[in-house]
């Protein structure tokens, strides 16, 4: 008897298995393609190696030292072998690289010393004072300090530096003053616009899923391929769309100058409404059809009964119906913000600088500066905002599937 | 012969805590009609899904004439199955529905036809083949299912509440129905429903299952008669149970004071030593007359009318009996009663038992099930 | 919800206001779409209102640019080949967490759902970073993979949907009447939640046509899309071979349009969903 239990028992789990290889291929192939990428790419925020790979002697000779007492002697000498064992500058280029972040000027340093030291004979004999002669940097203990802060194996350089934060010498975190600072003014534009978004989302949404699921049968499916129509037109088109709508000689400047009613065309591209009208155009379908799914679920009868109940309109709007299609709600906000914090086409395009947000920095230093550490800082970021609003999603909607709704 | 099905010492769970049936023993003649009746969650649905291959039991094995069958998936089982919402394929027409067992066995596309026409004539519907599930009424895809569950002769036939869709008129209809077809074909029924009126039509034998546990199995006759304990007597029918006090014992006869005064004299329903007792006694059993009289049969209790309500061809009269329970009386309309009206009801020894364990269902709910 | 609901709760005025909201609504939803596509049939080069001729010729020099074409045609075999990729592996994953309701469902939800939820820039520079490693960036296979990961999980979200609505009996039924899994599958399941599964196929064909971010990044010269095409050629707002572009995408999110709606219609699931109960 007990074994026929076993069997049992292993053939209900045989079920599961089975049911769960049909899963597998997509998690795996997920996990490779994607999640995998995305995982490395988060963990180079962090990944400090560079350095202490190409300077392997100056990172050993540095690890004891603090910032205020004399720097040891054997660094220099350290110094002078790790850089004449670079046999070629594109050995040391990406710690130059590296350290070049840290503090301006340090490319040029290593790869002119670099240089000068392979024309030298024996400069190991007294490398203190062969390389202060080379350059007065090398007598600058930020110069030391910098490359012992960047020996890794990991940092928070890349991560500090993304809000706007640095390191001092001696270990403490300070602000990198205004003038020097880049990315918080670029982090807030990136949360206002999708905050901005989203709320017209909700505003303008709302009442056209009410009305949707208000109207006759005819009349919803009218407004359903308004709505989907420009949701399955690729995006390019879309923005393209806004462009010749709202540009020097567009659509609507040609109208109002042929009216009559401006003497020059108005400025109505590369500015923040410009930016938010297309956004919101691109992202209300994702507002509107989950409102809808949930507001075609709520029986009439339950108004009526509030009201019979004695509770005036927006009462019963508040207490009966809100609650209801809620979930509507917090699907439509989850999808609109979250795709509005990733965004880079339609600023680029239809923005000015003023709304180059995250991710358009992202991009900024994966294309123009190879600066792939601070890029995944940014990546960081951005990912934990979204990852965050996704959170909060699941804990109140209890699901983690994210559907436009049936229709 | 080895019976058709047996369930030998079957337990389930599905949570490793609560046991959904409990160490069950059942056997199953071979051609026999046997209904698992049973409230909501009394485990009759799990029994059948374990027999259909759906569920394996957590303990126990389950012989289809003599085989082993728990570890054998379902599609291997040869066991027709009508479900309660009938699960026609919706995409297949009537035909393809029933075709599909024989063509997934691989008949030829010639002994498909006459046997898909066989089953729809038997089903008596032969004009419908090329319908699709949703163009049909409740009672043809009832009956389509049926034929579908029959037309590869499986060994045994189970449904599952197959009825409960379906109006009162077009029920009854179904019930002499499906009986015939059962008679024609000769294969084992086992069905499942908790239509007590349906279970008594239709069956040879009935299970009356409670919390995971048979707890009598019989001919309907007998469980009318004789149930075996109060909540047989309650489940199965109209039953009024009065509460009292044995006072004495012996000859598988007992006899019961009632706390307003008077005894009744009952038979022993079972050799519990409480003093409790539950005495069970049907409403068409009792006799009712007018005034304070003594007519010496039985026994006798008074009391003062509480409400008539009239059903055509009967009355039911609700009786306050001095104690202040209440007797449910299903009468003739010969004589009408006013409320508050001084009368005797009676009734045989041998139309009542005693019972010392009271029926795990709520007493108060037993008591408005007869009240009228 | 009908007429009358809103008269319970909303005045005559109210309503109209609510009806004058819906159709500018409505005008702002379509009219820059519809405004711009048919410049593409001006036969004039620059912006002009009326269109005074209507001409074809940007349509011709759009198919004569070789660039033009290779982008016409990658965009097609880009987004077949991951919409196939992805429906089969998306289909297998809701069936199986269909089937299985594992107790870790809601996790392996939120990792399939990940591609959905993590900026495409992030996911474009990842996945970059990560097939350029292996030498694979500026491939088309780099390109549909990363289009199948990105449209995987719609498909997912479709074919749940319609599953829940699929009554588990009737695998039950199959299986009594003695079809083994597989082809129940093929027999009873497939046929029922066809219209669910070409429904998250064409959603995956329109994340993948839709897509320009991580495009832009995985293609070289040779890969270019043609959103990746528009995208370079915006610098230009006006250039009227970008509009014909543009215009016959537009026809082909019509003919999606159009195809969902005729799939909705043929749903075979919706009278069944009535009448099966809850219980699976």
């Amino acid at each position: 008897m007990p074994n026929i239990a076993r069997d049992q028992a292993r053939s209900e789990r045989a079920a599961k298995f089975r049911a769960l290889m049909l899963v597998v291929p997509i998690l795996l192939f997920l996990l490779v393609v994607f999640i995998g990428p995305v995982v490395k790419l988060l963990s180079r925020s962090v990944d400090d190696r560079d350095v202490a790979s190409a300077l392997p002697q100056t990172a050993q000779a540095l690890a004891e030292w603090r910032w205020g007492t004399p720097l040891p002697d054997a660094a220099y000498g350290a110094m002078v072998g790790d850089l004449r064992a670079a046999s070629t500058p594109a050995n040391l280029a990406p710690a130059a690289g590296r350290l070049n972040y840290s503090l301006p000027g340090m490319r040029a340093l290593l790869m002119t010393t670099r240089t000068k030291l392979q024309a030298l004979d024996r400069p190991e004999a007294d490398p203190k004072s062969i390389l202060i002669s080379l350059s007065a940097k090398w007598a600058e203990p930020a110069t030391w300090a910098n490359i012992r802060q960047a020996a890794g194996p990991i940092t928070d350089f890349y991560l500090l530096t993304a809000v706007d934060l640095k390191r001092d010498f001696d270990g403490s975190i300070a602000r990198v003053p205004p003038s020097q600072s880049s990315f918080l003014p670029s982090i807030r534009t990136t949360f206002v616009i999708a905050f901005t978004v989203t709320l017209l989302a909700i505003v303008f949404g709302f009442p056209f899923a009410y009305l949707m699921a208000s109207a006759t049968e005819r009349v919803a499916g009218i407004m359903m391929f308004v709505v989907l129509l420009p949701f399955l037109t690729a995006t390019m088109v879309r923005i393209l769309a806004w462009g010749i709508l709202l540009g020097r000689e567009g659509v609507i400047n040609y109208g109002l100058l042929s009216s009559g009613l401006v003497d020059g065309p108005l400025d109505l591209l590369y500015n923040r409404t410009a930016v938010n009208i297309a956004l919101l155009h691109i992202f209300v379908p994702y507002m509107i059809l989950p409102l809808y799914s949930v507001m075609k679920t709520v029986p009439l009868s339950h108004m009526r009964a509030a009201a019979s109940l004695g509770a005036p309109p927006f009462t019963a709007f508040r207490r009966v119906y809100l609650p209801q299609i809620a979930p509507g709600l917090a699907a439509g906000s989850l999808l609109v913000f979250i795709q509005c914090l990733g965004v880079f086409v339609v600023p680029a395009i239809l923005g000015g600088a003023q709304e180059q947000g995250l991710p358009s920095l992202i991009a900024h230093y994966v294309n123009k500066t190879l600066n792939w550490g601070l890029a995944a800082a940014l990546s960081v970021i951005l990912l934990v905002s979204v990852y965050l609003v996704y959170w909060l999603f699941v804990t109140l909607t209890k699901s983690a599937s994210l559907s436009l709704g049936t229709r | 012969m080895k019976p058709s099905v047996e369930f030998r010492n079957i337990s389930k769970s599905y949570d490793n805590q609560t046991l959904v049936i409990r160490d069950l023993n059942l056997s199953i003649e071979r051609g026999e009609f046997l209904t698992l009746l049973g409230p909501s969650g009394s485990g009759k649905t799990t029994a059948l899904m374990m027999l259909a291959g759906f569920e394996m039991p957590t303990t126990g094995e389950i012989f289809v004439e003599g085989q082993p069958y728990s570890a054998l998936p379902a599609h291997k089982r040869d066991i027709g199955v009508v479900f309660q919402n009938y699960a026609l394929f919706p995409h297949m027409s009537v035909a393809e529905n029933i075709a599909f067992p024989l063509q997934v066995r691989g008949h030829g596309p010639k002994d498909l036809d006459r046997r898909v026409k066989a089953a729809l004539d038997m089903v008596r519907l032969p004009e419908i083949s090329a319908r699709k599930p949703a163009q049909l009424s409740g009672g043809q895809q009832q009956r389509v299912a049926l034929a579908r569950a029959l037309v590869y002769e499986p060994k045994i036939v189970l449904m599952d509440e197959p009825l409960g869709a379906l109006d009162r008129q077009l029920r009854e209809e179904m019930q002499i129905e499906i009986k015939s077809i059962h008679a024609r074909v000769g294969v084992t029924f086992v069905y499942v429903t908790h239509d007590q009126g349906e279970a008594l039509t239709m069956s040879d034998r009935v299970a009356i299952f409670r919390k995971g546990v048979i707890e009598q199995i019989a001919d309907p006759q007998t469980l009318y008669d004789r149930p075996c304990n109060a909540f047989v007597a309650t489940f199965i029918g109209d039953s009024n149970l009065l509460r009292g006090t044995i006072v004495g014992r012996g000859g598988g006869q007992a006899t019961v004071a009632m706390p307003g005064g008077g005894t009744l004299d009952a038979r022993a329903g079972d050799n519990g030593a409480g003093k409790d007792a539950y005495v069970s006694v049907r409403p068409e059993k009792i006799d009712v007359s007018a005034g304070c009289i003594d007519r010496g049969v039985g026994n006798i209790l008074a009391g003062t009318v509480d409400k008539t309500v009239f059903f055509g061809d009967h009355v039911k009269v609700s009786i306050r009996l001095e104690g202040g329970q209440l007797l449910a009386v299903k009468t003739g309309t010969t004589e009408p009663y006013k409320n508050g009206q001084t009368v005797t009801a009676s009734w045989r020894a041998e139309d009542c038992v005693a019972f010392t364990a009271p029926p795990t269902r709520d007493t108060a709910v037993v008591e408005t099930t007869v009240q009228v | 919800m009908t007429q009358r609901a809103m008269t319970s709760a909303l005045s005559l005025a109210n309503r109209a206001a609510l009806g004058i909201f819906g159709v500018m609504f409505c005008i702002y939803l379509l009219g820059p779409i519809l405004a711009f596509i048919p410049m593409s049939f001006n036969d004039v080069a620059l912006l002009h209102y009326p269109i005074e001729r209507f001409s074809l010729r940007w349509y011709s020099n759009l198919v004569a640019s070789s660039e033009w074409r290779l982008a016409l045609l990658n965009s097609v075999v880009v987004a077949t080949s991951a919409t196939v990729l992805a429906t089969i592996l998306g289909v297998c994953a809701a069936f199986g967490l269909w089937r299985g309701r594992f107790r870790g469902h809601s996790i392996i939800m939120v990792v399939i759902m990940t591609p959905m939820i993590v900026p495409s820039v992030i996911g474009a520079i990842s996945m970059y970073f990560s097939f350029a490693e292996i030498g694979m960036d500026y491939t088309y296979s780099a390109l549909i993979l990363a289009h199948t990961a990105m449209a995987a999980p719609i498909v997912v979200v479709t074919v749940s949907a319609v599953l829940a609505r699929f009554d588990g009996n009737l695998l039950r039924a199959a299986a009594s009447l003695g079809a083994d899994p597989l082809l129940a599958f093929r027999k009873v399941t497939l046929p029922l939640i066809m219209p669910g599964v070409v429904s998250g196929a064409v959603f995956a064909f329109a994340i993948s046509l839709d897509d320009v971010v991580v495009a832009l990044f995985l293609a070289g010269p040779d890969q270019r899309t043609l959103p990746v095409q528009m995208y370079m050629r915006s610098t230009d707002l006006f250039d009227l071979a970008t509009a014909a572009a543009a215009a016959m995408m537009f026809i082909v999110a019509v003919a999606m349009m159009i195809f969902l709606e005729l799939l909705r219609r043929r749903d075979r699931l919706a009278p069944v969903a009535k009448a099966a109960d809850s219980r699976r």
